[in-house]
């Protein structure tokens, strides 16, 4: 298989889209319903990039940046929102977490596949 | 009361100049006297002082008591404003009371509201993930559908072994059958002139075996003439003798060679007859066989290039669905996940409902404490208009199933069915 994307969504349906979307481009696909699960799911993969909602029960997406990034062994990794969220503040503070990316919903399969090509190429 | 102070006043200022011109006993008499004096002057002034008094307080209790009239007025007025405001406060108190109940009640629908709100998203979920496996297992399908198309039709339109390829070498092919025809009709031609040249040839020769038959014949007569004239020579004519005789047996011998010949010719010509006909006839068979297989790869070409264009087309006609159903499928998918902002925006009401009817509850807590059976009350009584708006099995399961024990009768009865059809199907 290819590289492993780490996908973070409370929403069963976004996760299998996700999958859906990227898995015929040659990625796994590793599931967490939200970011506490997601921390757990770093330990056990090779996590190339985490595409992350931002509202989630138990640990939101915010939250669970920062956990990532205060662990210098998955700081690396990155990052990229995927959120129905477009409010210019909440993007800037995705921005100063140093997320990579802000996809708001809804995404289209293809342009979402091309967003994590050169994501994970870089 | 002010004669008196001056009387009082002079009093003083006297005994200060008695003090100061006598002694003490002078003094204590004198004093004594002014004393009683004094006290003459004081009562005969307090006796008038007092009628003067008398007189005001008579004024005054006039006046109190047209006070204590008013004030009893105004009493008897606030009295009565009193008992307005207490039935006021009363009033208010049950309004207060009723929106205690009604907050409580605002409560208990909202935590309805949580349960049909989990019960939208639970079911929209499990909904949009069905549509989504069905909507990728379409895509799919048409992807293999595809895939098997342009494998199979592919190879029928492939630049190596297609069919296309294949047409082509059937129209060499045919064009190389035309051509041999058209040699096998020259071979023919020539074969059937050189055969007739050949007995041509033979009747000619078989014309100078007849001459050589007519010279050996008229070569015996003359040889038997020859040893009829040596046989009279006698002895000088008997060396001529066996000239002639071996003259003679040349002759016959030359006649039988020309009969051997003219026979030979005679069958020769026969077989020659005979093939000319045979291979002629062999030679146009396969001629026209020729033509009729060019005639039918004629034919086979004719039916198979529209086909092959068809199916040129199909292969293309199928790209072009396939990636339609591709482009829809992520149209659908866009489309899908509307129900994510579905399920945060109801989140959103729900959590705006909770905050409002929390603060409902803590008013209700501060402002009238309602009794646990009056706030189970509320519970049954929210749950009972619930249940006059209720239409779905969903939303009588996510209350449980005591609040409509018919609905409980209907789905046991149905399960008896399930076995024998599929989905929620009553029959009467």
């Amino acid at each position: 298989m290819g590289s492993q994307i780490l996908c973070v969504d409370d929403s069963v349906t976004i996760r299998k889209l996700v999958k859906k979307a990227l898995e015929p481009e040659g990625f796994e696909i590793i599931e967490a319903e939200n970011g506490q699960v997601a921390l757990d799911q770093c330990g056990k993969c090779e996590v190339s990039l985490c595409i992350v909602d931002v509202n989630m029960p138990v640990m939101d997406g915010f939250q669970f940046v920062e956990a990532l990034k205060q662990k210098p062994e998955y700081s690396h990794i990155p990052v990229v929102f995927l959120t129905t969220e477009s409010a210019a503040q909440k993007k800037q503070v995705g921005k100063e977490l140093g997320v990579k990316g802000w996809i708001v919903k809804p995404f289209e399969a293809p342009s979402l596949a091309k967003v994590v090509k050169m994501l994970v190429k870089q | 009361m002010q004669k008196l102070s001056v009387a009082g006043a002079a009093l003083e200022i006297v005994l200060l100049i008695i003090y100061l011109i006598s002694g003490s006993i002078a003094f204590i008499y004198a004093a004594g006297l002014v004393v009683v004096a004094l006290m003459v002057i004081l009562i005969v002034g307090l006796q008038s002082e007092s009628s003067i008094q008398a007189e005001r307080n008579e004024e005054e209790f006039d006046k109190y008591t047209r006070e204590n009239q008013l004030l009893q007025e105004k009493l008897s007025q606030s009295e009565a404003q009193i008992q307005e405001m207490k039935a006021e406060l009363r009033e208010k108190d049950e309004y207060l009371h009723k929106y205690a109940v009604q907050c409580r009640k605002i409560a208990e629908a909202t935590d309805a509201e949580k349960i049909l709100s989990k019960v939208i998203v639970d079911k929209t979920e499990t909904a949009t993930l069905e549509l989504t496996n069905h909507v990728y297992s379409i895509g799919d399908w048409s992807k293999d559908v595809d895939d098997m198309i342009q494998r199979v039709f592919g190879q029928l339109t492939s630049e190596e072994g297609g069919l296309r390829v294949q047409s082509v070498r059937m129209e060499e092919e045919l064009r190389r059958i035309e051509q041999l025809i058209q040699e096998f009709k020259a071979i023919r031609d020539n074969y059937i002139g050189e055969l007739e040249m050949i007995e041509k040839t033979m009747k000619s020769v078989d014309q100078f075996t007849a001459t050589i038959t007519d010279l050996s014949e008229r070569t015996n007569v003359l040889a038997i003439n020859a040893s009829i004239e040596a046989a009279r020579a006698g002895q000088a004519g008997r060396g001529f003798a066996v000239i002639a005789a071996e003259v003679q047996g040349l002759a016959k011998s030359t006649m039988k060679i020309a009969d051997e010949i003219s026979t030979t010719i005679e069958s020769s010509v026969h077989t020659v007859k005979d093939s000319i006909s045979t291979y002629g006839e062999r030679l146009q068979n396969a001629v026209e066989k020729l033509a009729h297989s060019g005639e039918k790869h004629a034919a086979v070409i004719e039916q198979l290039t529209p086909q092959i264009d068809r199916v040129s087309e199909v292969i293309e006609e199928s790209q072009k669905l396939s990636s339609s159903v591709t482009k829809n499928i992520n149209d659908v998918t866009v489309h899908l996940q509307y129900q994510d902002s579905v399920r945060q925006i109801l989140q959103h009401m729900v959590q705006l409902f909770e905050s409002l009817a929390q603060e409902g509850v803590e008013f209700s807590a501060e402002s009238e404490q309602l009794s646990q059976t009056e706030i189970e009350q509320q519970a049954d009584e929210v749950r009972r208009l619930l249940k006059t708006f209720f239409t779905t099995r969903e939303e009588w399961q996510a209350f449980g199933h005591e609040i409509d024990e018919d609905i409980v009768e209907e789905t046991e009865k149905s399960d008896t069915q399930k076995n024998e059809l599929n989905g929620d199907i009553t029959l009467f």
